[in-house]
């Protein structure tokens, strides 16, 4: 009696034989030959455990790649738009020379013109003087 | 007098023996994934669609655009691919 491999055998169990003359003529030597059905059944057991297994870290990997973007993008956008607001006021706030005035109680400072916020803050950090 | 112990007689608790069937899972699963993983895409995509999707072939094929004899050898070769790993790991014999 001629037995079929391991390929054969598992090709049988997958239905991925090219001819089903040949699914038939398994089938029929696997009802008398008890090495072959053991052989198939840890065959099918060995498919049972491969196709158990969901791909879940694929969908997860997935979406944690989307939420990174969801997250990191937006945060990269609004750091660009600061830096180059601040780029900008800086450059405002240095070319314009139109030294605004700030009254509080003890202090006069001057500051970079209202429509340069981030000129107005650093102006406001480096002068700073008494009020006469 | 020292008392004899016959250790071939002991059995784990019930609960023990849950926790050591739970790892063995566990590390099953874990390889059964890694072996997978290592598929290239082509292989991957179609143990997916077969296993998980339950697609049969004739969609597989119109899925991916592929001859149907395609889909049955790639998914034949990505199985044969996992059993040989996780021979070589010792999850199946």
């Amino acid at each position: 009696m001629t037995h079929y491999d391991e390929d054969q055998l598992l090709a049988f169990g997958l239905g991925t034989l090219p001819d089903d003359r040949i699914a038939v003529e398994i089938n029929d030597h696997l009802t008398g030959c008890d090495l072959c059905r053991s052989k198939l059944n840890a065959i099918h057991k060995s498919i049972g455990i491969i196709s158990s297994i969901k791909p879940i870290m694929t969908s997860i990997n997935n979406h944690r790649v989307g939420k990174m973007r969801g997250k990191v993008m937006p945060t990269l956008k609004a750091a660009a738009l600061l830096l180059i607001g601040l780029i900008i006021g800086y450059a405002a706030a240095n070319s314009t020379h139109r030294p605004g005035i700030c009254v509080s109680g003890m202090y006069m400072s001057r500051q970079a013109p209202a429509d340069s916020l981030a000129g107005c803050a650093i102006a406001d950090a480096v002068a700073v003087t008494p009020l006469p | 007098m020292r008392r004899q112990i016959d250790f071939d007689s002991l059995e784990p608790p019930a609960s023990n023996l849950n926790q050591f069937e739970a790892l063995a899972a566990q590390e099953r699963d874990k390889a059964v994934a890694e072996a997978i993983s290592s598929l290239d895409m082509n292989h991957r995509s179609i143990l997916v669609l077969r296993f998980y999707g339950e697609h049969t072939f004739e969609e597989i094929a119109e899925l991916l655009q592929i001859p149907v004899g395609t889909a049955k050898s790639r998914l034949f070769y990505a199985v044969k691919r996992c059993r040989q790993e996780l021979k070589r790991k010792g999850i199946i014999e």
